[in-house]
């Protein structure tokens, strides 16, 4: 009874707006009383993240997509990419999901991008013939793009928490990066296609060997990143969480040294801010290693499982129930925190459907994508009416035909396995 | 409701409190990379390397969190839900802002006190933790942090800030530092929040300091 109450005042106190970390606190607590595990669980949970080596590629990813983000890196590839695509049919819709989906993958979908880019390209799409409810749409919807696509924070962090849950057929962090892949370009794909059909006619621009010399050229110490980054796990010198490292040295050396983007005296700050950032999912993720810890011992996944199982047969209602659910909390709760409390629960049960986790943490990753822009709380969409001035509901509006572009992703996504895990 | 200005002095407390942070933070990041950077030279290179290295990495990264969580709390920038201060009424919000701030305040209080516990015990056995540091020192920064966090909201609850709609900034509070550099890093540094450590915004925090405004000439096609 007493611990039925404290659940409800804990549910409260998150609707209210406590910061989460203290709302999962205080679950794991309840959970412990009430099981009758000594409260100190869950402060060595906190301490227990130092036991997980991979958790140190967040800071140093985080750090320096902060640094990107504080340089001027989203000019050069907003130029580099449209001298590339630019000459397509709605070649700057193209130019627009490739530099976002890229610039996502770096900084995070954090709103830098739909800030940063958002307030370059949408001007320019306007201005070259785009709609300007399209274009408002586009940089909205497309503030996430990129979320599955590696070094995104938020797939690194899916596949510490689902190997520590050690549910379903083990994976390496390599096959999940690979598996991201496919269904970004397929997202990609579509977004393009009913971009060229809404408004393939609007003026192309001309291809231009200079312009793409001269883009090549000013992003020419931004370039190798991909390779600083996938080359070094992929060709075994390093392990993750260094090739985190070195591209944190790299970005550092190319944004201050070279480019100079970044002055010395704005260094703390970005460290700062990068920091706290860091300090507040990592904190959440140490409150929820207790929490998880908790249903683990009172089994509440595998009683989930079994509930679920009198109720929906198949895999295929299943995975219906899970993106119903994942895009409901995928626009109330932060993609970070939805992570360290929903997979615990769902994936067990997923795995008890069959589902591999691979293409289950890319299910969850693409459903949370459309999270961010989903009406009426998706957060990208107040940063645009906010950053673009539009009201809210002209907002909305603009996002739908995009969101519906992007369903039929999500479906393709869930339904063949294929997109993700081909390579597995 | 009790809010009032900050007196200079708590204004300087404040600023001094945040510059600390921030040295913190920096020291342990720089020394974090610097020692990983160093682990991966010294094994390609001739086999070698610090024996403690990645230990020190990870428990430098469990300062660095546990202080950045500090920052966080006294920024308020904590992810959190943000349906009240959304959609709620100002009344609403600061009466929620006041309870869920005095909700934190008693958490954060009971983690600092069983993390009391946690230390003792490894403190009696002797528990190692990076070269010769004792793990109960490694393991230190979390009462610190839980305890001065849990003052941090205590006082939140009793004097909520003078302007309680910097609490809307909550799940995009993370944003608004990137969205002030983005555009030029040099200029956001300029325009940082003065040392209240609440962002003086009344508009919901997405990118405080930047107007919505045309790109320059030059990045036009």
């Amino acid at each position: 009874m007493m611990i039925w109450a404290g659940a409800a005042l804990v549910v409260l106190m998150a609707l209210l707006g406590a910061p989460l970390f203290v709302v999962i606190l205080a679950g794991a607590m309840l959970g412990f009383l009430a099981t009758g595990v000594p409260l100190s669980s869950a402060a060595l949970s906190v301490y227990e993240i130092t036991h997980q080596p991979l958790l140190v590629a967040l800071p140093f990813f985080t750090f320096a997509g902060y640094l990107m983000a504080a340089a001027k890196s989203s000019e050069r590839l907003m130029a580099l990419t449209q001298a590339l695509f630019g000459w397509l049919p709605a070649g700057l819709a193209v130019v627009g999901f490739v530099a976002f989906a890229l610039f996502t993958a770096l900084t995070g979908a954090s709103g830098v991008t739909i800030v940063a880019l958002g307030g370059l390209l949408l001007p320019m799409l306007v201005k070259s013939g785009f709609p300007q409810r399209f274009s408002l749409g586009l940089v909205t919807t497309s503030g996430s793009l990129g979320l599955l696509l590696v070094p995104s924070v938020p797939l690194i962090l899916y596949g510490i928490v689902a190997q520590q849950l050690g549910e379903g057929e083990p994976f390496a962090l390599e096959e999940l990066f690979i598996a991201g892949v496919g269904p970004l370009l397929l997202m990609l794909a579509l977004l393009s296609v009913y971009a060229i059909w809404a408004h393939g006619g609007v003026p192309r621009i001309r291809f231009s060997k200079t312009a793409l010399w001269k883009a090549v050229v000013a992003a020419r110490w931004e370039l190798p990143l991909p390779v600083v980054v996938l080359g070094g796990i992929y060709s075994g010198y390093f392990a993750i969480s260094e090739a985190a490292a070195v591209t944190a040295i790299y970005v550092f050396i190319v944004e201050v040294l070279l480019y100079r983007d970044v002055k010395w005296r704005a260094l703390p700050n970005v460290t700062r801010e990068a920091m706290v950032m860091v300090g507040s999912i990592l904190l959440i993720l140490g409150m929820a290693l207790g929490f998880t810890n908790y249903l683990v011992d009172a089994e509440v996944p595998q009683r989930m499982f079994a509930v679920m199982q009198e109720h929906v047969s198949n895999k295929y209602m299943f995975l219906i129930l899970l993106n119903i659910l994942l895009l409901a909390l995928g626009a109330i709760l932060d993609i970070f925190s939805a992570i360290v409390i929903m997979v615990p629960l769902l994936l067990p049960v997923a795995v008890g459907y069959g589902i591999h986790p691979v293409h289950f943490g890319i299910i969850f990753l693409a459903n949370l994508e459309i999270g961010y822009f989903t009406p009426p709380v998706g957060i990208n969409l107040f940063i645009s009416s906010y950053r673009f001035d539009r009201p809210m509901i002209e907002v909305y509006a603009a996002c739908l035909p995009f969101m519906a572009v992007m369903l039929i992703a999500l479906l393709l996504i869930t339904y063949v396995p294929w997109f993700s895990v081909w390579h597995m | 409701m009790a809010q009032r200005e900050l007196t200079r002095f708590e204004a300087r407390l404040d600023a001094a409190l945040r510059a600390v942070e921030t040295a913190l933070l920096v020291t342990l990041l720089a020394t974090m990379v610097g020692v990983a950077t160093y682990q991966i030279a010294a094994r390609n290179l001739s086999y070698t390397g610090l024996a403690w290295g990645s230990d020190l990495v990870h428990v430098g990264m469990l300062w660095a969190t546990m202080i950045g969580a500090v920052a966080a709390a006294r920024g308020n920038s904590h992810i959190s839900i943000d349906l009240v201060a959304r959609f709620g009424g100002p009344r609403l919000q600061q009466v929620a802002a006041r309870i869920t701030a005095l909700f934190a305040a008693v958490l954060c209080g009971a983690l600092g006190w069983y993390a009391i516990d946690v230390i003792k015990v490894d403190y009696e056995y002797g528990t190692p933790g990076v070269a010769a540091v004792p793990a109960w020192v490694c393991e230190s920064i979390i009462p610190i942090a839980a305890a001065i966090m849990a003052v941090t909201y205590l006082l939140r609850a009793i004097w909520p800030p003078v302007d309680v709609s910097s609490d809307v900034a909550s799940v995009d509070a993370p944003i608004a530092p990137q969205a002030e550099q983005a555009p030029d890093a040099e200029q956001a540094l300029a325009a940082t929040p003065p040392p209240n450590g609440n962002e003086p915004v009344e508009e919901p925090s997405v990118a405080p300091t930047q107007e919505p405004q045309p790109p320059s000439p030059e990045r036009q096609p």
